[in-house]
């Protein structure tokens, strides 16, 4: 497995290849700002979910699923005439904006699980006290952690992997994000392996470290919330 | 909160003006192609160069996967906001030709068309008129481990004869069955210029399709194939032959100890295999043909032919010593000397589409799972009508 000796060739390779730091660099940016960003606006939504009338809430869940099944394919060539007209393809702002949206209903309907299942006496309690919705939101936040972590998680996988929205609506080299520099080093052929592989290692390294920082927290905030294991 | 999100918007506003170019200077060409990561190199010496010259600025939008290139440039003809222009294959032309998206080069080449290999000129043709520029006019060869096989097959019976000995490898696609099709007598559509259906079911072209699928009786099987491809297995030294076209050359030239050559298709006709760049119709189609007659001129093709991806379309440039020269293959010359003994596939706006489905009926025919006749009477059933 190990080659012999040992060599960093495969990484200069890649890196000669593929301008993998400028990707890299871009994939970063896009994740720190969506990330954040998709958490809050999901957060804020499965919590405004749980605020509704049973009946309002019923057609709004069954609206999220429907938004789920709707394959990204059909929405393409709109996003891109909108984006377009709106002076903002070839940046990493079309990479971005899905966040406002929370990036997936998934990530709404995790969140609005996860209020739910918080006594329901804490928001009445909230409301007597006279606090807004907003003012009870960021009460509960912290009671939902665990999701928060998961979405967390979930948004940053889906960001760091976007290769499809990279392709479409990126153009100058220099706003290339990772997905799109793995995929013309796959395309140097089966001589060149090693730097494929480390373009890869390249690729995992960030989400490995985030993983590693956070799954401290994640156990340690899944066994503190008692409701969780219900 | 608030402050933690006028950050992060901040952020998001200043990465969309990154790319924006300064007050008052041109926008750069946007110039599509897909290739892998050494290709690309090429094609950024080739737009610099033309840069130094023009004073032009180019912008290279290079998509690693083919089928990723046709999606992005659907998507971006979709939204009317197509690049200044494109690198694409003939096969998948005429689509964008039929719905008045290419600028026609025919009128802006003038007499300079003569200086171009003739089979990819009328590859490029649709509805009388040259679309775009071809770049480059490969052929189909036999890669060859001249350790294995020091001498190349000059018959069919002497392929398979060398494939029995030291394993032979071919994908089991419509643009490497083609040239079996033809050399046996058939022909693959009913119409070259305008094709409504495949011919594959006629006594001459059937002989040419059993040549073909004699072959994977000395090639790995499918799950073999799967495991690992035909490419790794002819560098690995598993097959003394693999049949491809000029696209393996950078790779192959980059393994150490491996001695390999190149020799003509044992039969009597190969096919081409042509990209060329095209202008998309529009208000910058005359900056874009400037960029255009320089990547298909003389300083382009060199460019690319010392890289040796490309077989050049331009003879001269094809004849000269920045294609001959760079070796391996020794036989370099053999690229040359079919460009006058290919046939070319059809340009049909649905060829994409019907392509695809005989490929894969083919494939499973290739490694038996599927009778020639089943095969057959699939590809007739899934294409026939579906041409345009």
């Amino acid at each position: 497995v190990l080659p012999a000796p040992p060599t960093l060739a495969g990484f200069e390779r890649a890196f000669a290849a593929v301008p993998l730091a400028g990707q890299l660099r871009n994939s970063l940016i896009v994740v720190a700002v969506a990330v954040p960003v998709s958490v809050l606006v999901a957060s804020w939504a499965g919590f405004g979910l749980t605020l509704l009338p049973a009946a309002q809430r019923r057609v709004a869940v069954g609206g999220v699923l429907v938004l789920l099944v709707i394959p990204a394919s059909a929405v393409w060539v709109p996003r891109f005439v909108l984006l377009s007209q709106a002076g903002v393809v070839d940046s990493l702002v079309p990479l971005m904006l899905p966040a406002l949206a929370a990036t997936t209903p998934f990530a709404v309907l995790l969140f609005h699980w996860a209020f739910r299942r918080i006594p329901g006496e804490l928001v009445e309690a909230s409301r007597l006290q006279g606090l807004s919705s907003l003012a009870t939101w960021r009460l509960l936040a912290p009671l939902v952690r665990p999701t928060t972590i998961a979405v967390g998680a979930l948004v940053f996988a889906l960001h760091w992997g976007n290769f499809v929205d990279a392709l479409l609506f990126l153009y100058d080299p220099g706003t290339y994000t990772l997905p799109l520099g793995l995929s013309q080093l796959r395309l140097l052929g089966p001589t060149e392996v090693p730097a494929i592989l480390a373009g890869a290692c390249v690729a995992v390294l960030p989400p490995v470290i985030a993983f590693a920082l956070v799954q401290g927290r994640f156990v340690q905030a899944a066994r503190s919330v008692p409701w969780l294991a219900r | 909160v608030a402050r933690a999100l006028t950050a992060l918007l901040a952020v998001l506003a200043l990465s969309g003006c990154g790319s924006s170019s300064a007050e008052g200077e041109s926008e750069p060409l946007m110039v599509q192609l897909s290739g892998d990561a050494d290709e690309v190199r090429l094609w950024e010496q080739v737009a610099r160069a033309f840069e130094r010259e023009s004073g032009a600025r180019v912008t290279l939008n290079a998509v690693a996967d083919r089928k990723d290139f046709l999606a992005k440039l659907t998507a971006s003809y979709a939204a009317r906001r197509p690049p200044d222009a494109f690198l694409l294959n003939h096969r998948y032309m005429a689509g964008y030709a039929r719905r008045g998206g290419i600028d026609p080069a025919g009128p802006r080449l003038g007499a300079e068309r003569s200086r171009y290999v003739d089979v990819a000129m009328d590859a490029f043709t649709y509805d009388g008129e040259l679309q775009c520029v071809p770049q480059n006019a490969s052929s189909l060869v036999v890669y060859h481990d001249t350790a294995k096989v020091p001498v190349p097959p000059r018959d069919l019976d002497e392929l398979r004869a060398a494939g029995r000995a030291h394993g032979l490898g071919v994908e089991p696609s419509m643009i490497r069955i083609a040239p079996f099709v033809w050399s046996a007598g058939g022909e693959i559509v009913d119409d070259t210029e305008d094709p409504a259906r495949f011919t594959l079911d006629t006594p001459a072209a059937r002989r040419g399709l059993r040549d073909f699928l004699s072959l994977a009786e000395v090639g790995p099987s499918a799950t073999e194939v799967e495991a690992k491809g035909l490419e790794d297995r002819f560098i690995a030294g598993e097959l003394g032959l693999f049949l491809s076209s000029r696209r393996e050359v950078p790779s192959f030239r980059t393994i150490e100890g491996f001695e390999w050559d190149v020799a003509p298709l044992p039969i009597s006709t190969s096919v081409l295999h042509t990209d060329g760049w095209c202008v998309a119709r529009g208000e910058r189609a005359d900056a874009a043909w400037e960029f255009v007659a320089f990547a298909t001129g003389e300083p382009g093709q060199r460019i690319l032919a010392r890289g040796g991806r490309t077989v050049p379309s331009l003879r001269p440039v094809a004849a000269s010593p920045d294609f001959l020269a760079e070796t391996p293959p020794v036989s370099n010359r053999v690229f040359v000397d079919q460009l006058d003994a290919m046939r070319r596939l059809p340009t049909a706006a649905g060829w994409e589409r019907v392509e695809e489905a005989a490929n894969l009926a083919l494939e499973q025919a290739f490694h038996g799972r599927l009778s020639l006749d089943a095969a057959l009477e699939r590809i007739a059933r899934e294409t026939d009508g579906n041409f345009e």
